[in-house]
């Protein structure tokens, strides 16, 4: 059935697209045009798109922004974070004689060796460096041993360069922490051998937390919160006096009313009301190194659906190296671990207690969620086991990369923030779709004022043009930022250009003398060339841009160039379908006897005069 | 008909008078001579934090200085974009760190309670110095490979014209031009007016790049064409025609070009504004260059007139000469 309709759908297109004579193939591209049109249009009256795709999955559209279009954070607010894995050498120091950091970096200055150092105590220092090859490391102590002879101790320790696995571990337990932290739509993901993108929508605001004396009901704060018109965006109860608020960035005034009234409208006392910006928040969450920690299991019930964990001191750090490995089967797939020696020992204690225990569980938690909680089958001695299960290849190399990630953690710093708030965002979203709306009618009054008839059909395929491309961003979807407005912008100029070239075109046919709809469709075919050099010398700047984008400051230029290209594809079909096929109409319809509709009485003189001199 | 062509030598004056200050600009310390850029670099390419604050009660910046200052940051360079709102650079903000807050939020606070910041519209940017020194390199990068596509393409695309590859390297001179001369000006802008370029500012120029081939083909297009039609005619008569012919087209385009920028400040946002007056540079710049440089190039090169050209050029160094002199003398 479906399967027909598709037939028919891309026969018609054919048919369209292959026509027999001019007057057929215009019928049949307006029939194309008013099909796209009303594709586009339907697509965007609806917040939401839903296709039943059969044997598939659903096809689903749309997102909060207006037209159900999808805003990025400086539209909508949130936080965007870029992290490197921190390949930094670490070295600890430790003097004989009292010194100041300042004396230390001084030190190494001179001998042009960056550092940054931190005062631990008792003449102790924690240096940090970009990563220092080992003859940079002997200089650096060398320097160090001749500036103050008291050095007693120099202990470096190299991070080296991630592994990509190791970067996959990191970007899991980002991916686990921010889910955590309970944003929508949060983007994680790698760019390049090292970093990770984090953009947290609507992460800017404040986090309140309350703590009151007694038990408070969640539907009476909600009111309270409602009652104060505090923009709030969610109310979580953390138990039954704990609850946690997040919403806008609060002034400090703001602050200390919300606690007074609080305390004032429900009759309780406050004992803690703290606020913590968001963002800051997100950050110590998703900068914490990953805490993976082997714990002893007592069942509760036969299928251990209630237990309780205790602690016997082994964690990621004795851990050795988890591989994915086949099985003794030799048909399924299970995880090799090894721990060090430390670990060894605790980890045969262990097993050696509960082995053929039926209540006893390894319960394996990272960052307090659990990963596997096997059983012990035998007493393992030598810190080798294996964790079988029925297990996929798949399942098998994601746990071994978060045991890996847990035991060896990948520090990471911040190399780029950028940060909106809500309402900014807002703001911001507000003047750019006004920018839009005015850059569009500029156009099209200069156009119709200028071209008259033909101005108008350019100020029609203009928004025909524009509902396209705003339907492709919702389609695709593109998450629309500043930069991809200002290139839809931008491109509205390239397609009025196309529409320019063809109407000085058609002017200088209707000047030697040619009827109207003979001067459409010269005058088309000369412009066309120049059209398709100059679009695709721009689609050449594009993709080089998109190309270059990751390293060119990340999404800004992508963003840019990505709506800058779906313009310019855009614009070349609206020139070349649906401003040459309103022009035909309209040359049918009878109009095409009347050119001063066509071309501005000042220039159709210039024209007379010019045909009388050739 | 305007003889355009007859004058040629001239335009290569005009762009070197316009070229030359600009240039002077980037290499006089701190510039190219002292390895820097020449340009007055955001935290984009310096690293460093941008706080864009919002007051809600007049302020000026001598008192955002006060508060910086007071909280340790003598570096900050305050700048007023708009009605109650300000630009805030210092350098890279220390991040929270156990039980410390982070500087940002330090300074906010301290705006808040002195100068009514309002918390709850601030856009906060901050970038290390990793990120920025990879930028500009990739930039130039960008604008190399794009220039190279592009070059090839039109060699291509002109094949049926003789010596078309002349075509692609007049249309890439163009391009180096019109990015010269916007990047010359931001140069001046930069030590004048103490205008910052930021990434936006890199998009600006790759705009204008992409924006000057297009206008330079549309005259080619018409050379093109005229070549192909009228094979007996001489070059220089042909460019003449074909500039002629597309005059009208470059103007309106301009034209549209520059309301679509004017809608463009309005949507307003600090941070888009210097792209803005790098694309209205470049949209002049670019309609000039392709009936002025480009299709004026390929007739030099035709005639093999490059002698004429370091004449002009020497005049224009004594002009620009004379001019900063008088500059200087005054």
């Amino acid at each position: 059935m479906l399967g027909n309709w598709i037939g028919g759908f891309f026969g018609s297109i054919l048919w369209m697209l292959f026509p027999s004579s001019s007057r057929e193939r215009s019928i049949r591209l307006s029939v194309l045009v008013v099909l796209i049109l009303a594709v586009s249009v339907a697509s965007l009256a609806f917040r939401e798109v839903r296709i039943n795709l059969p044997g598939s999955s659903q096809f689903t559209r749309g997102s909060t922004g207006p037209l159900g279009l999808k805003l990025g954070l400086d539209l909508r607010g949130g936080g965007h974070l870029v992290y490197q894995a921190d390949t930094a050498t670490r070295v600890e120091v430790v003097f004989g004689e009292a010194l100041t950091a300042k004396q230390i970096v001084d030190a190494a200055n001179e001998i042009q060796i960056p550092i940054s150092v931190k005062s631990k105590g008792n003449n102790a220092f924690g240096i940090t460096s970009d990563s220092l090859d080992e003859p940079t490391r002997e200089r650096l102590k060398k320097g160090l041993e001749d500036k103050f002879e008291s050095l007693q101790t120099f202990q470096a320790i190299e991070t080296p360069a991630p592994t990509p696995d190791q970067m996959e571990g990191v970007l899991d337990i980002i991916n686990r922490r921010v889910n955590a932290f309970g944003t929508e739509e949060p983007i994680i993901q790698t760019i390049g051998d090292d970093r990770i993108i984090v953009q947290l929508p609507g992460a800017t605001g404040s986090i309140t937390r309350v703590i009151f004396s007694e038990p408070v009901e969640r539907e009476d704060v909600l009111t309270v919160l409602v009652r104060q018109e505090l923009p709030f965006t969610s109310l979580d109860q953390e138990n039954s006096r704990a609850y946690r608020i997040k919403s806008n960035t609060l002034g400090s005034a703001q602050k200390s009313e919300l606690e007074a009234e609080l305390a004032r409208q429900l009759g309780v006392v406050i004992e803690s009301f703290q606020v913590t910006s968001g963002i800051d928040e997100a950050k110590a969450l998703i900068g914490q190194t990953a805490l993976l920690e082997f714990k002893e299991r007592t069942c509760l019930d036969p299928f251990c659906v209630e237990y309780q964990d205790s602690e016997i001191g082994l964690t990621g750090d004795d851990l050795e190296r988890a591989d994915p490995v086949v099985d003794s089967t030799g048909v399924g797939w299970s995880i090799s671990i090894q721990f060090n020696d430390r670990g060894s020992e605790i980890f045969s204690d262990l097993t050696r207690r509960i082995v053929g225990v039926e209540s006893k569980r390894i319960a394996i938690i990272l960052d307090d969620e659990q990963l596997l909680a096997p059983v012990a089958r035998a007493w393992i001695r030598d810190g080798r086991s294996e964790i079988t299960g029925n297990f996929t290849r798949e399942e098998v190399r994601t746990r071994s990369i978060q045991l890996d990630s847990g035991r060896l953690p990948v520090p990471l710093k911040i190399i780029q923030e950028s940060d909106v708030d809500a309402l900014l965002g807002a703001e911001s979203l507000k003047k750019s779709l006004m920018a839009g709306v005015i850059g569009l009618g500029l156009v099209m009054i200069y156009m119709v004022a200028y071209y008259r008839m033909a101005g108008l059909v350019a100020a029609v395929s203009l928004v025909v043009y524009s509902l396209i491309v705003l339907a492709i961003f919702k389609m695709i979807p593109i998450t629309l930022t500043l930069s991809h407005i200002g290139g839809f912008i931008l491109s509205i100029g390239m397609a009025v250009d196309a529409n320019v070239l063809i109407f000085e075109r058609m002017k200088e046919e209707v000047r030697i003398g040619r009827t109207l709809a003979s001067s459409m469709e010269v005058g088309f075919n000369r412009a066309w060339p120049a059209i398709r050099d100059g679009n695709v010398s721009t689609l050449i700047t594009c993709i080089v841009l998109i190309w270059f984008g990751d390293r060119l400051g990340g999404g800004l230029i992508t963003g840019f160039a990505i709506s800058l290209m779906i313009g310019v594809l855009a614009s070349m079909f609206t020139a070349v379908v649906v401003s040459r096929n309103l022009l035909q109409l309209l040359a049918w319809i009878g109009l095409g006897r009347r050119i001063n509709l066509f071309t501005p009485e000042r220039l159709r003189r210039a024209g007379d005069a010019a045909v009388g001199g050739s | 008909m305007i003889d355009i062509v007859g004058k040629r030598g001239w335009y290569f004056l005009i762009s070197a008078l316009i070229i030359l200050p600009g240039l002077i600009a980037l290499i006089i310390p701190p510039g190219w001579a002292s390895g820097q850029s020449g340009l007055n670099p955001g935290i984009d390419f310096t690293s460093g934090s941008v706080l864009q604050v919002t007051f809600a009660a007049e302020v000026t910046e001598p008192q955002i200085m006060e508060r910086m200052v007071q909280l340790g940051h003598s570096e900050a360079l305050i700048q007023k974009t708009g009605n109650r709102s300000f630009f805030i650079r210092t350098k890279l903000l220390a991040e929270p760190e156990g039980d410390l807050i982070s500087e940002r939020e330090i300074v906010e606070r301290d705006l808040e309670e002195f100068l009514t910041l309002e918390r709850d519209k601030v856009k906060f940017d901050s970038v290390s110095p990793i990120i920025a020194g990879e930028t500009v390199i990739n930039a130039f990068y960008a604008v190399l490979a794009a220039s190279v596509f592009i070059l090839l393409y039109i060699w291509y695309a002109f094949r049926r014209v003789p010596k078309s590859y002349r075509y692609g390297v007049a249309a890439i001179l163009a391009l180096v031009h019109d990015v010269i001369i916007v990047i010359g000006v931001f140069s001046i802008l930069g030590k004048v007016l103490n205008i910052e370029v930021n990434s936006m500012f890199i998009v600006g120029v790759l705009i204008v790049a992409g924006y000057s081939v297009n206008d330079t083909i549309v005259v080619f297009d018409r050379i093109r064409e005229n070549t192909i039609r009228f094979p007996d005619r001489n070059l220089a008569a042909l460019v003449n025609t074909s500039i002629m012919d597309t005059v009208g087209r470059s103007l309106n385009t301009s034209f549209t070009t520059l309301f679509v920028l004017l809608a463009l400040l309005l949507m307003g946002g600090p941070s888009i504004r210097g792209l803005l007056l790098v694309v209205a540079i470049g949209a002049v710049a670019g309609t000039y260059s392709s009936i002025f440089i480009a299709s004026q190039f390929i007739v030099i090169w035709d005639r093999g007139e490059f002698g004429k050209l370091i004449g002009r050029g020497r005049q224009a160094t004594s002009a620009t000469a004379s001019l900063l002199m008088s500059l200087i003398g005054r």
